[in-house]
């Protein structure tokens, strides 16, 4: 009813002003008409009526004339008046464009000197904005830069206002001392007069301002709130009659407020509320000022007894409860806000008092959420504060739901929560890779969950008044939200609505990028499944190309097309997009890194493809080529133009990071060396090495967890370069290096594994090419190596990883040798390994007994670690190959046997090992020949009845054979013909040593129809690693029964599965 | 933080904005208002918002017939066509109203008829007592597409309303629910009917929608070739407004649905992806409506060797995704269901829990969940 009232007068008031003033647009009228307008703070309606009376052709010529000056003056009043930047922004733009069409016009006009000032408050404004922007959390990474801007427009503004200050006191001195009262002259002199001392408090102000761009409590913020203090001081001084006066008084309480003197403060907020506001010896527009004056000094009061030092939280929330009571009409202002604001932080604070009992806390806390709810509705200062004090509310109890009521508050919130997920997610990139990553992936997860709910909720409350600029703003926010949320489709859509629905949006070329980001995640997810995801990138990556070619977003589009064919193994086509990124683009070396790599992992990738697929030499030799010279060229043009002192780009780190890898792969090891270390005889060193760079800890484009992965994978290439030049010393180094990196450089047991595998696969290719003498020298250096590595374990004891890594690779290393043909020194050495092997095993094992946090924790798995380690040992020792070896190998699984007695599957692995633990035996005892195939029974004490202990051969390969687990393609396929060969093997050597002819002939026979019978259960041998050894075993069973040696060539192939069928039967 | 104000007027009304009674926004909304009083009638308050302009006409509202709304203005008496109403704003009308227009619009048609019904207990004047009768009934009948519980009482509610209210400016609009029901239910010769009186309304843009509802009423009874004919031939229609041309594009919808159901997915693909590139992006309902319709034509073709179970998603999840699409409920149930069956079908069980959840949170008592059908 109120409101009606209200509005109905105000319409009246309105309608009465605009007629009046389009009937009598004289000067007085429309200074005075304007002037209600502005005193009301009804800027949108005062610069409506300018508008309108500009088309007016009877306006008066002085008038138009000045228009454009009123119209700015008004906009930057008003800009002041708002809390939306963006609008705030788009004003003094607007009232610069107004100021600049006034002064070129009007270059002598009376108003010109005024103009300038304008041009100061203007720029006081910016500054605000840049410093305001500065304290929001979102800005946070760019703070300084913001508040640099904001202290650039205070001083430019500062120059301007002392100009004007040094203009009006020429004016004033040129007036004569006694002029007559209410004259022209007088009147004049009085207006400058005012001017003047409007100028004084700008720059007290612009002092103040300046202070506020400083972090409180540092030198600069308390030396400027300072000199504002004294600027504000002296003002008052000079005129504390004035209503100026008392206004600087009221700002130099501000001022000692925020320099901590809040005693001082709260006794000038006093001496002013001593002040009558009711004095009938005041005019009405006195009193009226005072009064506001009175309001604006209740609400700094309330921040003293706020603050700190004070803490009168009760004393706070009787005034504002008192305050908000007598002043309800005045609830929605900014003081009004500002108080409501105070009496949320007080009632906050007192409920968490330590006097405060449960049920007042929560009672005071409920007052508090209503209280900031309140301030959180209405836009102003305090907006952003109260709304996240309400999610910190809502954060200790679910009962406080913040239902947002409108497209505004819930832009708000979700823009808070962004904040907040935005800071949860640089955490997770953040460099310490001690953290808790993934409680902390959780939270951030958590809070882009309710940020993407916030903003869903804002776009369901927009209504059709709701600009599409600003509604635009919150789709791309929610897209944003979902791409952290891993929902990628959704995001997708959503940014597809700006990017196709509003090409010319400011927004639609991010949102096209981000379009594509999101396919390109869920690409990433599944990339052999992802047909889909790669037609939508494309689709949207041609739309994006079409509409903005020349843009940074398309050359990044262009990298990402090019990555995508990378990945698909069509490096040419990679290397064709990488190519169309423009050479001025900041991507451009990006781009040809990434094409180097393309075509090295295109290399790598295709050298692993089975000979049928593989492409052809030629297009091999082409790729590995291409990739060397084109990281080769990066390296050499773009080193030279590094100043001394920048960090080196990324894409230039990478490459060289390629091109070591590929001087490792071609065993250029000096080569990968230079490129790591690049430190000449004279010590200049103008261009560090990639080992340099990291170990100097210089700095590199590379932050946050991608500096972690790539000094990781610097050491992991050095420690490969060393170890393949020899120089165990720094080998051993970088591994303590990358131990001292921990998990961030990923497993130490996966580095181990690689170089191991490394060594292996370059003793074998060496073996092959029957490059002897290299091949001892790599073995040397591998076994000289881990030599080195366990020496140092006196120094430092060493980790699970590491002693299980020099375990397997001693073994490794041993199998290699016994791999062809191996001579009497090699069968000797590879002894020595196994022993080796077996005895840093004994050592873990020991060491795991002992401390039980040496061992890692249990994975999930069929075995335990310790069944496993045992295992590992007894295989280490069976190879060692004596009887004492055999026989302690098999004292090592026979517990496991027992353990696992009543549990085929896991147990195996185990079989497996038993029965080749007892046929190894069986080379220095026959007798364990025929337990290797029969397998060895074990008598239960307590019941009395016989079990299989170790199955032996027969009994592994009967029990896989119905098995569905051997059939092609499952788990045990060649675990099934490895048993069936192996059991045709002990046969044959049970012939080779039987000593009757008969009895060998015998048992070459059922060698033989083990073989045949093999073939004829499955018609199938188990793939060509076993097909090779059954027709070598076969050959030389015909040999010794001196039958044509035809191999498994004549064998004959079941031909129906009946026929399998019936053998079955028979076997 | 605090800070002085950036202007100071110096006669004792320094800090003039702080101390202001109304927001800011109230000026703005006043000054509208003056702008208003300044083009319309004096005594203007009530105001008609017509479909063909989105414009407003104000005035008075003086009389309502089954083909116009008169309303006088400074400048003499309008008369609106009944079928270009969009909606009147009344003078003095009760403010929960708008609510539950709103709630209305989007989608929250329990939340509507609360509303209503708050409305109805207020005083006002007939003609707004009238319309508050009609809302009421067709928000039952929206319900009432998605839940069949609900049709008789939808049609019982339309019917009273034609009886009382027989000159009623939403006679023609009322029959389009009434046939819309019956088609829902399987009542076509009800349909038919009601779908016959519909178009006689003298308006092109109501024979039109009114030949659309037959083509559809075919659609239903499984009669593709004929409803493709029928479709074709309102494309073929030469249109002349805004109205038309919207028919002409539901028409286009409708020719997609028949193809697919005649195994042509990609001629109905073609059909539908070219509704959605010419659609205005603030035509909301058709965008709805346009991409349920590819989310079911791909998905029906799940089968094919090209598998188009995600493109079937994306299409269905817009509908979800954008809360401008998902108001349209009928559409926005379905487009739940059916993601709940994809995201399933890829490995997402969470993720078709979830939609399922919703569409029965949302729309409880929905058709969809009852009858799993292919589309």
């Amino acid at each position: 009813m109120k409101w009606r009232w209200l509005t109905v007068f105000y319409t009246c008031f309105l309608v009465s002003g605009f007629a009046c003033a389009r009937l009598h647009a004289d000067a007085t009228h429309y200074d005075s008409f304007l002037e209600q307008l502005k005193s009301r703070g009804w800027y949108d309606t005062a610069l409506l009526y300018l508008e309108e009376i500009e088309q007016d052709p009877n306006l008066p010529e002085t008038i138009r004339t000045r228009l454009p000056f009123d119209q700015a003056q008004i906009l930057i009043d008003g800009a002041s008046a708002t809390p939306d930047f963006g609008l705030r922004q788009e004003r003094l733009k607007k009232a610069k464009r107004y100021l600049e069409t006034f002064l070129t016009r009007n270059p002598d006009h009376s108003l010109v000197a005024n103009a300038r000032l304008q041009f100061g408050k203007l720029l006081m404004e910016r500054g605000r904005i840049a410093a305001l922007k500065a304290k929001q959390p979102i800005n946070r990474s760019n703070r300084d830069t913001l508040n640099q801007t904001a202290r650039t427009h205070f001083q430019q503004a500062q120059s301007l206002l002392e100009k004007s200050r040094a203009q009006y006191k020429t004016q004033l001195d040129s007036f004569k001392n006694n002029l007559r009262k209410n004259s022209p002259e007088a009147k004049q002199r009085q207006d400058i007069v005012e001017k003047r001392l409007q100028t004084l408090i700008d720059l007290a102000v612009v002092l103040y301002e300046m202070a506020q761009s400083y972090e409180p409590g540092s030198a600069d913020h308390t030396q400027f709130l300072q000199q504002a203090a004294n600027s504000f001081e002296k003002i008052h001084n000079d005129h504390r009659n004035l209503g100026a006066g008392l206004y600087a008084r009221l700002y130099q309480g501000k001022c000692l407020e925020e320099t901590n003197d809040v005693r001082k403060a709260r006794g000038i907020y006093d001496e002013l509320l001593g002040h009558d506001p009711l004095d009938r010896k005041q005019s009405a527009d006195q009193r009226r000022f005072l009064l506001r004056l009175q309001h604006q000094a209740h609400y700094f009061r309330m921040i003293c007894l706020n603050h700190k030092k004070v803490k009168a939280f009760q004393s706070v929330i009787e005034e504002a409860e008192q305050w908000l009571r007598d002043n309800s009409a005045l609830r929605a202002t900014e003081v009004g806000l500002g108080i409501e604001w105070e009496l949320a932080k007080a009632l906050e604070s007192l409920a968490h008092t330590e006097s405060t009992s449960e049920k007042d806390t929560r009672s005071l806390l409920r007052k508090a959420f209503s209280a900031a709810e309140h301030v959180s509705t209405t836009p102003g200062k305090h907006r952003e504060a109260a709304l996240s004090l309400l999610q910190h509310l809502r954060g200790t109890d679910a009962a406080f739901k913040i239902t947002p009521q409108d497209f505004s508050q819930a832009r708000e919130l979700a823009q808070a929560a962004r904040s907040r997920a935005e800071a949860l997610q640089q955490e997770l990139y953040a460099e310490d890779p001690s953290r808790d990553t993934d409680k902390q992936r959780m939270a951030a997860l958590k809070q882009w969950s309710e940020t993407a709910e916030l903003f869903h909720e804002a776009l369901k409350l927009a209504d059709q008044k709701v600009p599409v600029e600003d509604i635009n703003h919150v789709r791309f926010h929610l897209s944003y939200a979902y791409y952290y949320l891993d929902r990628n489709y959704e995001s997708a859509i959503v940014a597809e609505r700006i990017a196709r629905g509003y090409p010319d949006h400011s927004l639609s070329k991010k949102a096209s990028f981000l379009m594509i980001a999101a396919y390109l995640q869920a690409y990433n997810q599944r990339p052999g499944q992802s047909a889909f995801e790669v037609n939508q990138i494309i689709r949207t990556a041609q739309y994006l190309l079409k509409q903005w070619p020349t843009s940074s977003e398309s050359n990044q589009t262009r990298i990402i097309l090019g990555g995508l064919y990378g990945q698909q193994g069509d490096p040419d086509r990679a290397a064709k997009w990488f190519g169309a990124v423009t050479e001025s683009s900041e991507h451009y070396l990006e781009s040809r890194q990434k094409a180097g790599m393309a075509y090295w992992n295109a290399f790598l990738r295709a050298k692993q493809l089975p000979a049928s697929k593989r492409p052809n030499q030629t297009t091999l030799k082409k790729y590995a080529e291409l990739a060397q010279q084109i990281l080769e060229d990066i390296s050499t043009e773009s080193r030279g133009q590094i100043p001394v002192g920048e960090p080196v780009p990324d894409p230039l780190l990478t490459a060289e990071l390629y091109l070591a890898h590929i001087a490792i792969h071609n065993d250029q090891y000096p080569k990968a060396l230079s490129l790591l270390v690049r430190a000449d005889s004279t010590g200049g060193n103008k261009h560090p090495g990639l080992l340099e760079l990291v170990q100097n800890k210089e700095p590199l484009a590379f932050s946050g967890r991608s500096r972690h992965t790539f000094v990781a994978e610097v050491y992991k290439t050095a420690l490969r370069v060393y170890v393949g030049l020899g120089d165990l010393a720094s080998a051993k180094q970088m591994i303590n290096e990358l131990e001292k990196l921990g998990t961030s450089a990923g497993p130490m047991v996966q580095v181990y594994r690689e170089l191991g595998t490394e060594l292996q696969l370059r003793i074998e290719t060496l073996q092959k090419r029957n490059d002897l003498r290299e091949r001892d020298r790599v073995m040397k250096t591998a076994e000289s190596f881990l030599e080195k590595i366990n020496q140092g374990a006196q120094e430092t004891p060493l980790r699970f990883s590491t002693m299980s890594w020099m375990a397997d690779a001693y073994y490794q290393l041993g199998k290699v040798l016994i791999q062809n043909r191996p001579t009497g020194s090699d069968n000797q050495r590879s002894k020595h390994l196994f022993s080796n092997a077996a005895k840093v095993m004994k050592q873990l094992i020991k060491m795991g007994e002992t401390d039980p946090n040496f061992l890692p924790q249990q994975t999930a798995g069929t075995l335990r670690l310790a069944q496993k380690l045992r295992l590992r040992l007894a295989r280490y020792q069976r190879h060692v190959n004596t009887r004492e070896s055999c026989k302690e190998a098999y004292a090592l699984v026979r517990p496991l046997l027992i353990q696992l007695i009543s549990k085929p599957n896991p147990a195996l692995p185990v079989q497996v090992e038993a029965a080749y633990i007892l046929q190894a035996w069986g080379q220095h005892d026959t007798r364990k020949l025929h337990s290797a195939i029969r397998g060895v029974k074990s008598r239960n004490k307590k019941t009395g009845n016989s079990v299989m202990l170790a199955w032996g051969w027969a009994g592994i390969s009967q029990r896989l054979q119905h098995s569905p687990s051997s059939r092609k393609g499952a788990s045990h396929y060649s675990t099934y013909y490895e048993a069936r060969f192996q059991l045709a093997y002990c046969l044959f050597q049970q012939a080779r040593r039987a000593m009757d002819n008969q009895k060998q002939e015998q048992l070459y026979t059922k060698a033989k129809r083990e073989i045949m019978l093999t073939y004829r259960l499955s018609g199938d041998f188990g793939g060509s690693l076993w097909k090779n050894k059954f027709n070598d075993l076969l050959v030389k069973i015909q040999r010794g029964l001196q039958e044509p040696a035809t191999g498994i060539s004549v064998l004959r192939k079941p031909r129906t599965k009946r026929d399998i069928n019936v053998t079955q039967r028979r076997s | 933080m605090i800070r002085p104000a950036p202007g100071i007027h110096f006669a004792f009304s320094l800090h003039s904005n702080n101390g202001r009674v109304l927001p800011h926004w109230v000026s703005i909304e006043l000054a509208c208002l003056v702008v208003v009083l300044l083009v319309s009638h004096a005594d203007a308050v009530d105001s008609v918002r017509r479909k063909s302009t989105k414009r407003a006409v104000f005035g008075s509202v003086t009389t309502v017939s089954r083909e116009n709304v008169t309303v006088s203005t400074s400048s003499g008496p309008v008369n609106v066509p009944a079928g270009d109403v969009d909606f009147i704003a009344f003078e003095n009308q009760p403010p929960v109203l708008n609510l539950g227009l709103q709630a209305e619009q989007r989608g929250t048609l329990e939340a509507a008829l609360d509303y209503y019904r708050q409305a109805t207990k207020m005083d006002a004047k007939d003609l707004i007592k009238t319309d508050i009768e009609y809302f009421i009934a067709r928000t039952t009948a929206r319900q009432a597409l998605l839940n069949p519980e609900l049709s008789k009482t939808a049609k019982r509610l339309l019917e009273n309303f034609r009886t009382k209210h027989a000159n009623s400016y939403h006679y023609y609009a009322l029959h389009d629910w009434l046939g819309r029901i019956d088609v829902a239910s399987g009542n076509f010769d009800d349909a038919n009917r009601a779908f016959t009186i519909f178009g006689q309304a003298p308006w092109r843009s109501h024979k039109l929608r009114a030949q659309l509802r037959q083509a559809e009423i075919e659609q239903s009874r499984k009669n593709f070739t004929k409803a493709a004919e029928l479709f074709e031939s309102i494309i073929q229609t030469p249109v002349q407004s805004e109205l038309e041309k919207e028919c002409q594009q539901e028409a286009k919808l409708g020719k997609a649905h028949c193809h697919s159901k005649q195994g042509s997915a990609a001629d109905a693909e073609t059909l539908i992806r070219e509704v959605i590139e010419q659609t205005d992006i603030i035509d909301t309902k058709m965008h709805a409506r346009a991409y349920t319709l590819l989310g079911d034509c791909l998905y029906a073709d799940r089968t094919s060797p090209n598998k188009r179970l995600k493109p079937a998603l994306l299409a269905y999840l817009h509908v979800d995704v954008l809360p401008e699409l998902s108001i349209h409920s009928e559409q926005h149930a379905k487009c739940l269901f059916y993601l709940s069956q994809i995201w399933k079908e890829i490995g997402k069980p969470d993720r078709a829990a979830d939609a399922l959840v919703r569409l029965n949170q949302r729309y409880p008592n929905n058709a969809w969940g009852k009858t799993p059908t292919n589309p």
